[in-house]
C-alpha cells in the first residue's frame, strides 16, 4: 500500500473518530445534570449570581425547549444533528442565536493565529536551543539550556501569562496585553505558549541528537573529514528530528484546544474560551461544534505527521 | 523500502500554506452592519465654533466581566449586557426611583381603570440610528415581536397578558393587555421593552442580535472582534430625558466594550492605562485600588434578595420552627460579613437587603447571635445535648442538617461559616458544594435543608413574587428553596401585584418581612455589594436605580 493509500485510510479513520466523538460528547452534555433551558433562563454564570428582572413562568420554559427541540427524544436528536453537520450545518446556538459556524469562524483564526506563531516560536527556540546543548554536551551551556527548558516545562501557562502581564504589560508597558488587534497584542500570549513549548522541544531534540550523533554512521563520516557543521546539520539533525516531529505536531493539536488558559487571562477571542462558555451554559450545539473540530485537527495534525515522516525519512513505509 | 515521491513534499506545503493563511485571516473583521451616521458639518454660529467643549470627543473602554455577544434587549436579559444598552435604547419612560417614573420617548400616558388598556403619547422628533422614525407603529412592532413564540424572546413572560396594540395616530398607541396591569411602567421603563426599528429588524434578520437598532445616544457601530464591540455616540440624538440636564449628542465618541472574564486582567488592564472603566472588582483588588492615586472605585448596594440561605420546611428536621429559629440565631451574618467579605458588604438581616425599597427597619435586630437561646429552643423541641457527641439529639437521632451550596460557597464561604456556627451550639451540619447545574436538580429533587439564592433587582415585587409564592415551589425557576406554600404569603404578593399604592405596598412588603422572618424561612447571610472601578479621566458619572450608568454625560478628562 503506498502513502496514498494510507492517507485515504488514515482520513476514513478521521471521519469514524469524528462520528465517535460526536455521540459521545452529545451523549455526555444530555446525562449531565442541568438544564440548558434553565441556565438561559436564569442567566446564571459562573460567579455571579442570577441578576436582574427576568422574568420567566412555564410556559416559556415549555416554548423555549421546543424551540431549542429538547423537548424530542434523544436518538432523535442526535440524528437531527448528524444529518445537518453532514451537510456542514452545525446548528444555531442556544444562547448567543447564531449559527455555530458563525460562532467558530468568528474566533478560530485567532486561536489557529496563536496556535502557529506558538508552535513556530516554540519549535525555533526549541531546536535551536537543543542542537547547542546537544553540540556542547556536559559542558556548561548545556547545563545552562537544560535547566532553561526544564523550567520552561515546569511553569504552567496562567502563572507565566500574569507574570508576563505584570511585567511587560503593568511595570515596563512594552506590550499591550488585552485581546487582539496589532502583532503587539501577540507576542505576550505566544510567548507564555511559546516556552513552554521550547522546553519540551528543546529536551528532546538534545536527546535525540546526543543519540543519532553517536551513530556509526556519523562516526564514519567524521573519519572521512567531513566538518562538524555538516556532520551535525546535513546528517545527523535530519534523523534526530523524527520524535520533535511527533511532539511539534501533537503540540498543535494540542494548542488548538489549549489556548483556553492563555486566551482566558488575555481577554482573547478564541476557539478555546467560545468552548468554555458553551460548556458552562450548556449550549449544546457550540460545545458539539468545537470538540468536533478539535477532533478533526487532531487528526489532521496526526496525519501531517505521518506525512513528515516519509519525507524526514525514506525509508519509513506504511503497511 | 519506497522512496518518497515529489508529492508528498507538494502535500505538506500546502497544508502549512493552508494553515498560515487561514492564521493571518484572523486579522479580518466582520463587517459593521449599521453604517454610521454620516457626519455632515455643523451649521453653527461662528461664536459658537469657537468655543470647544472639551467634554466632547472621547474614548473611553470599558469591560464586562461576562461573555456574552448578544446585544438584542428584546431577546436576551444579560444584565451586565443591559448596562451598556441602555444607552443604546431610550425606554417609552425612565423611572428615577423606585415607582417613579418620567417622560422618555412617551410625553405622557394613562391608563383605563382596571389597568388593561395603557395608553402612550409618544414624541415627534424622534428617530432610529439607521434615520427611521420612530412611532405609534414601532412600538406596537416591539410588543408584538417579543410576545410572538416565533422569535423566541426571553422577555416574553413579563408580557405574557399582553392582547394587541392599537395605533390611534402616528403618535399615540394603546397597549391592551388581557388580565390588569398595574405594573406596566415598570416594563415600559426596562431597556427590554424599548422600541425597535422594525425596518432594521426586517433587513438585519440573524444579525440584529449583534446590531441592535434604537433610538439611544450610542449606536452600535462594529465589532472588533468577537470579544470586542464599539459603541459610537449617535450625532442626531437630541431627546434626552429632562433629568439628564441638556440635549444634543453624547460627550463620548466611541465607547468600546471588552468582555474578559479574566479578575485579573481587568484590573492590570486598568493599572496598564489599557482600560479605563473595569465591572466586578474583585474583592482582594477593592482596597489597594482605593489607595491608588489616579483611580476610584464605585460602590453599589445592590437593591433585591442579596444571598440568603434558603431553610427548606418541608424536609426534617428544619419542617420544626424551633429548629429554624435555633440555627438563625446560632448565626451572626456579622460575623460572616467581616470573615467571608473582609467587610465588604453589609450582613444580611431579612429576605431583602437595606437598599431595597420597602426595606423594614424591624429586621435590623431581629436575630442577633444568641448560642444560649439557640440551645435552648433545641431543648423546648424535645432535644437533649449529648455531650459523648456533641450534638443534640431526639429519640436516639441526631440533629443533623444538610446544607447544599456552591462550590466557592462551601469552601471558604458563607455557608461554611453557618456550618461552623451550627456546629457550634450542637446540629449537626454537613456541607454540599457543587456545580449549578447539580445543586438546582438537587433543590429540584428537595434533597436538602438548607440551599442557596440571590437575586439583585429593584423591583421588591419581583424578588418576593419570585423567590416566595407557592407557585415557586414546583415550577417556574423553583426559586422558592424554603418551600413555604403558605396561603398568607401568597395573597399578600397577590395583592402587592394588583395595586399601586405606595403606602399600601409598603405596608405588605414590611408584613412579608416580618412573616418570613418570624417563621425563620431564611437564614439572610449577606447583602450584595457590588464594585466597579474607573480610572480619574473619565468624568460626569452616574447611574441610574437599576445600576446602570448613564453613559451620555460621561466624558474623558
Amino acid at each position: 500500500m503506498g502513502l496514498r493509500e494510507a492517507i485515504a485510510r488514515r482520513l476514513l479513520w478521521g471521519v469514524l473518530v469524528a462520528l465517535g466523538v460526536s455521540f459521545i460528547v452529545f451523549l455526555i452534555q444530555h446525562v449531565m445534570p442541568g438544564d440548558p433551558v434553565h441556565m438561559m433562563l436564569v442567566q446564571h454564570r459562573i460567579g455571579a449570581h442570577p441578576a436582574g428582572e427576568v422574568y420567566f413562568d412555564e410556559q416559556l420554559y415549555q416554548e423555549m425547549r421546543t424551540r431549542l427541540g429538547l423537548d424530542k427524544p434523544f436518538h432523535v436528536q442526535y440524528t437531527t444533528f448528524l444529518s445537518k453537520a453532514l451537510r456542514g450545518d452545525l446548528g444555531y446556538s442556544f444562547r448567543a442565536r447564531r449559527t455555530v459556524i458563525s460562532l467558530i469562524n468568528d474566533n478560530l483564526p485567532h486561536t489557529i493565529r496563536l496556535a502557529v506563531l506558538s508552535l513556530a516560536a516554540a519549535a525555533l527556540l526549541g531546536i535551536t536551543a537543543g542542537v547547542i546543548a546537544a553540540i556542547f554536551r556536559d559542558r556548561w551551556i548545556d547545563v545552562g539550556v537544560m535547566v532553561a527548558a526544564v523550567s520552561g516545562v515546569s511553569m504552567p501557562s496562567f502563572w507565566l501569562a500574569i507574570v508576563f502581564i505584570w511585567v511587560f504589560g503593568i511595570i515596563l508597558r512594552w506590550f499591550p496585553f488585552i485581546g487582539v488587534g496589532s502583532w503587539q497584542h501577540e507576542v505576550l500570549p505566544v510567548a507564555t505558549l511559546g516556552l513552554g513549548g521550547a522546553g519540551v522541544i528543546a529536551r528532546l531534540t538534545r536527546s535525540s541528537l546526543v543519540e543519532v550523533l553517536g551513530e556509526d554512521y556519523i562516526r564514519t563520516a567524521r573519519a572521512k573529514g567531513l566538518p562538524n557543521r555538516g556532520v551535525v546539520f546535513k546528517h545527523a539533525l535530519r534523523n534526530a528530528m523524527l520524535p520533535v516531529v511527533t511532539v511539534i505536531g501533537l503540540q498543535f493539536g494540542a494548542l488548538l484546544g489549549g489556548t483556553v488558559i492563555v486566551e482566558t487571562v488575555f481577554g482573547r477571542p478564541g476557539i478555546g474560551s467560545l468552548a468554555v462558555t458553551a460548556i458552562m451554559d450548556k449550549d449544546f450545539p457550540v460545545t458539539q461544534g468545537v470538540v468536533l473540530l478539535a477532533a478533526i485537527a487532531f487528526v489532521m495534525s496526526n496525519l501531517i505527521v505521518d506525512i513528515a515522516y516519509v519525507w524526514l525519512d525514506p525509508r519509513i513505509v506504511y503497511d | 523500502m519506497r522512496k518518497r515521491g515529489k508529492w508528498s513534499f507538494v502535500v505538506i506545503a500546502t497544508m502549512l500554506t493552508l494553515l498560515f493563511l487561514v492564521s493571518i485571516s484572523g486579522c479580518a473583521r466582520p463587517p459593521a452592519v449599521v453604517e454610521p451616521p454620516e457626519e455632515e458639518p455643523a451649521e453653527e454660529p461662528e461664536e459658537e465654533v469657537e468655543e470647544v467643549d472639551e467634554r466632547f470627543g472621547g474614548h473611553l473602554v470599558a469591560t464586562k466581566y461576562q461573555v456574552q455577544d448578544e446585544l438584542d434587549p428584546s431577546i436576551t436579559t444579560a444584565t451586565s449586557t443591559m448596562r451598556f444598552m441602555r444607552s443604546v435604547f431610550d425606554t417609552l419612560v425612565w423611572m428615577r426611583e423606585p415607582n417613579d417614573f418620567v417622560p422618555g420617548l412617551a410625553t405622557d400616558w394613562d391608563h383605563s381603570d382596571d389597568y388593561t388598556v395603557w395608553t402612550f403619547y409618544l414624541r415627534d422628533d424622534v428617530v432610529f440610528h439607521n434615520g427611521d422614525p420612530f412611532d405609534a407603529e414601532s412600538v406596537a412592532f416591539t410588543f408584538e415581536r417579543i410576545s410572538d413564540p416565533e422569535t423566541g424572546s426571553l422577555r416574553a413572560a413579563e408580557v405574557r397578558t399582553y392582547s394587541h396594540s392599537e395605533v390611534i395616530n402616528d403618535y399615540t398607541v394603546a397597549l391592551h393587555f388581557s388580565e390588569p396591569n398595574p405594573r406596566f411602567l415598570w416594563t415600559a421603563s426596562s431597556e427590554g421593552f424599548a422600541p425597535l426599528s422594525p425596518k432594521a429588524v426586517e433587513e438585519l434578520g440573524d444579525d440584529h442580535i449583534l446590531y441592535p437598532v434604537g433610538t439611544g445616544p450610542f449606536l452600535v457601530d462594529e465589532w472588533k472582534d468577537a470579544r470586542t464591540y464599539v459603541l459610537r455616540r449617535f450625532e442626531d440624538y437630541n431627546w434626552a430625558p429632562d433629568f439628564l440636564g441638556r440635549q444634543g449628542p453624547a460627550y463620548l465618541e466611541t465607547l468600546t466594550v471588552r468582555m474578559i472574564e479574566e479578575d485579573s486582567t481587568r484590573v492590570g488592564g486598568l493599572e496598564a492605562g489599557e482600560l479605563h472603566y473595569i465591572d466586578n472588582v474583585p474583592a482582594d483588588d477593592i482596597v489597594p485600588l482605593q489607595e491608588m492615586a489616579g483611580f476610584e472605585v464605585i460602590q453599589f448596594d445592590q437593591a433585591g434578595s442579596g444571598i440568603y440561605l434558603p431553610i427548606n420546611v418541608t424536609a426534617a428536621p428544619t419542617d420544626s420552627l424551633k429548629v429554624r429559629q435555633a440555627i438563625l440565631y446560632a448565626v451572626s451574618t456579622d460575623i460572616i460579613n467581616d470573615l467571608v467579605h473582609a467587610g465588604l458588604r453589609n450582613p444580611g438581616r431579612g429576605p431583602i437587603t437595606s437598599a431595597t425599597w420597602g426595606y423594614c427597619e424591624c429586621m435590623d435586630e431581629m436575630y442577633l447571635q444568641d448560642e444560649e437561646k439557640a440551645r435552648a429552643l433545641l431543648v423546648e423541641d424535645g432535644y437533649a445535648f449529648n455531650e459523648s457527641t456533641g450534638y443534640f439529639e431526639k429519640d436516639g437521632k441526631t440533629l443533623e442538617i444538610d446544607i447544599v451550596t456552591s462550590s466557592a460557597d462551601a469552601a471558604g464561604g458563607e455557608s461554611e461559616l453557618v456550618q461552623a456556627m451550627c456546629e457550634a451550639v450542637g446540629i449537626k451540619t454537613n456541607l454540599l458544594g457543587t456545580a449549578y447545574e447539580v445543586r438546582a436538580e438537587m433543590y429540584a429533587n428537595n434533597e436538602y435543608n438548607i440551599a442557596r439564592f440571590g437575586w439583585s433587582t429593584v423591583d421588591t415585587y419581583f424578588v418576593f413574587n419570585t423567590a416566595w409564592h407557592s407557585s415557586q415551589v414546583d415550577e417556574g425557576g423553583q426559586f422558592n428553596r424554603s418551600r413555604v406554600k403558605d396561603p398568607h404569603v401568597d395573597a399578600l404578593i397577590e395583592e402587592a401585584g394588583r395595586i399601586t399604592d405606595q403606602e399600601r405596598l409598603l405596608e405588605i412588603y414590611h408584613e412579608l418581612q416580618r412573616y418570613i422572618m418570624e417563621n425563620a424561612f431564611v437564614i439572610p447571610a449577606s447583602e450584595f455589594v457590588g464594585y466597579d472601578a474607573m480610572s480619574d479621566e473619565v468624568q460626569g458619572y452616574e447611574v441610574d436605580t437599576r445600576n446602570q450608568p448613564y453613559w451620555y454625560n460621561v466624558w474623558m478628562r
